[in-house]
């Protein structure tokens, strides 16, 4: 086994879902650096999510490997996986209703009966304050709004203080001011050092949020690099299967569709 | 508002112990010695066991499949266990033996490897796929039954009525001790889920992204469901709604949490069996009113409540 200090947090090499015409995810090589900030965009079906649950340790790939810090993922067991990264799910429904402090200490649960424990009720405080849920600590779950839920899963997986977070469209439910504070929340982890992975189809938001950018489309990676050297408009355009426009704004590219062809003069 | 659970503890652990007193000095025959030990407090035993048994299996399975309607007689379960003790029967085996215990478990795992194998899709149990299941399973076992019922004579007492209404009128001290190790280490088992069964809450992906081994917890809970319900079935029939309406209450009383719901389930489910089989027998003296109808009556309406309230809760499924 490789030396834990020097191993990135996580390590694709070959990994790979199903194979010949029924294969999810061609063979597949990344490895993530600490503190950093990835983004996975592509259309849907494109194997986002497939990806994800490699990376989860989840799903055991049918070929190569899948590391974590430099141990192999699929040998973990599911108290030592959740040790290392921590996941929010596109699924937020809970399915009876707690309260948002017991949620949120649920990410708590694979470090019972260690020393980090000693701190559960403190941690669990500060995840809950950081996602400004303070008056809504005592709620039941199954109340809340649902920017208000991707809140509470958040806290959670921030409680869970794990060295890699991944989120799957963790901003599909946010407004305007959700999706601020996300980002808010998410660079703050990666300063802290935690290398984060997020699925969205928001592009250019993510864009001038994270370090990399993996552009895929039919289970396979198409492009991997800075935002600025993957968001051209041929490789979004094979991507997605669409023209789209690209231009750059003070140094950031911009990603727009195209007007529609047909649209009437606006009345008035 | 919920009540601070150790108090709830108490006084329906109170009101059971009173219920069972009460239960052994009512009657239509006369309270006598002989009366009271071998024909009521068998009743009074085997009513306590088997309703705590599904009512905690009630709870077991709503928490390890994230199904807020699942009732153990609902899903086929229950139906599956008393099929394996008629043809356990019909081959040649006795009542309240552990021939027939084993069984009806067989039976009982067998409609659960069907209706949930059927219901989990993408690694997520679908809340109307294991009804819909159930109620195949459910309409495979009534026909068998009924079938091996009218071709067998061995079935004795027993009726296809006995077997979908469920009484409690043949509890001996032998059908107590042949289900007691059953529901024993079935309670046993369920007392190693709670923990896993709350953050189960989040759905498979999310539970197992915060260290719960989902296959693990939901395998235990389960073998736990086979074994309350199993044994009880085999030896009283099938008493439908208690796993359903039980857990509901409990949580309407201390919220969701696992630890306590399983506790204080198996004390309410008792009460509820208890009371419902008093009312049973002394209601419409001299007839017995089947137990299963007793709960049915109050299960069926509740249940028409609760798919309401699941279905808003889920924004509605088509």
């Amino acid at each position: 086994m490789s030396d834990a200090s020097t191993s990135p947090p996580l390590e694709l090499r070959g990994a790979s879902l199903g194979s010949g015409t029924a294969a999810r995810l061609q063979p597949t090589h990344l490895a993530l650096e600490p503190g950093t900030i990835t983004a996975i965009i592509g259309p849907n079906g494109s194997g986002k999510s497939t990806l994800l649950s490699l990376m989860s340790g989840d799903t055991r790939p049918t070929e190569g490997l899948v590391l974590m810090n430099g141990a192999a993922a699929p040998a973990m067991n599911a108290t030592m996986l959740a040790r290392h990264r921590s996941l929010l799910a596109q699924e937020t429904t809970v399915a009876f209703p707690f309260l948002v402090r017991e949620v949120v200490a649920w990410g708590r649960l694979a470090w019972r009966r260690t020393p980090s424990s000693a701190d559960d009720a403190r941690i669990v405080d500060a995840a809950i304050e950081s996602q400004g849920l303070a008056a809504r600590r005592d709620r039941r779950v199954t109340e809340l709004s649902g920017g208000e839920r991707t809140r509470v899963h958040l806290a959670r997986v921030i409680a869970q203080r794990t060295a890699l977070l991944l989120l799957d469209e963790a901003d599909a439910d946010l407004d305007l001011v959700g999706r601020s504070h996300l980002d808010e929340t998410v660079a703050a982890l990666a300063l802290e050092g935690r290398t984060v992975v997020l699925v969205s189809h928001d592009i250019n938001r993510v864009a001038r949020l994270s370090h990399r950018m993996i552009v895929m489309s039919g289970g396979g990676i198409n492009a991997d690099g800075r935002p600025k050297e993957v968001l051209t408009a041929g490789i979004l355009g094979a991507a997605f299967g669409t023209a789209v426009e690209v231009t750059q704004e003070i140094g950031h590219p911009v990603v727009r569709l195209p007007a529609p062809t047909r649209r009437g003069p606006m009345p008035g | 508002m919920t009540l601070r659970w150790p108090w709830v503890t108490a006084v329906l652990a109170l009101t059971l112990i009173l219920a069972a007193a009460a239960a052994l000095l009512i009657g239509v025959a006369a309270t006598s010695p002989e009366v009271v030990w071998n024909i009521r407090a068998p009743r009074i035993a085997m009513a306590v066991i088997v309703g705590a048994g599904l009512a905690v299996a009630g709870a077991l399975m709503q928490g390890s499949l994230g199904n807020p309607l699942a009732d153990p007689a609902l899903v086929g379960v229950s139906g599956g266990a008393a099929l394996g003790t008629v043809a356990a029967v019909a081959l040649g085996g006795a009542f309240n033996t552990g021939f027939a215990s084993l069984a009806a478990c067989l039976g009982a795992a067998s409609a659960v490897v069907v209706v949930v194998g059927v219901s989990i899709r993408d690694s997520r149990p679908e809340v109307v796929t294991l009804l819909l299941a159930g109620v195949a399973v459910t309409a495979f076992t009534t026909a068998a039954l009924a079938v091996l019922v009218s071709m067998s004579d061995v079935a004795g007492a027993r009726s296809v009525t006995f077997w979908t209404t469920g009484s409690l009128a043949l509890a001996t001290w032998v059908g107590v001790l042949s289900v007691a190790p059953f529901a024993v280490i079935g309670l046993a088992l369920a007392a190693t889920t709670p923990r896993s069964l709350d953050a189960l809450s989040l759905g498979d992906r999310a539970a197992q992204a915060v260290g719960v081994d989902v296959a693990g917890v939901r395998y235990r809970a389960l073998s736990a469901v086979v074994l309350l319900v199993a044994a009880g079935v085999a030896t009283v029939g099938i008493i439908a709604f208690v796993g359903l309406l039980v857990p509901h209450a409990v949580r309407a009383l201390v919220g969701p949490q696992h630890g306590r719901l399983l506790v204080l389930s198996a004390l309410a489910g008792a009460l509820l069996v208890l009371a419902a089989d008093t009312l049973a027998r002394v209601v419409a003296n001299p007839v017995e009113i089947p137990i299963g109808a007793v709960t049915a009556l109050i299960g069926a309406p509740a249940f028409f409540v609760l798919l309401r309230r699941t279905r808003a809760r889920q924004g509605g499924w088509s």
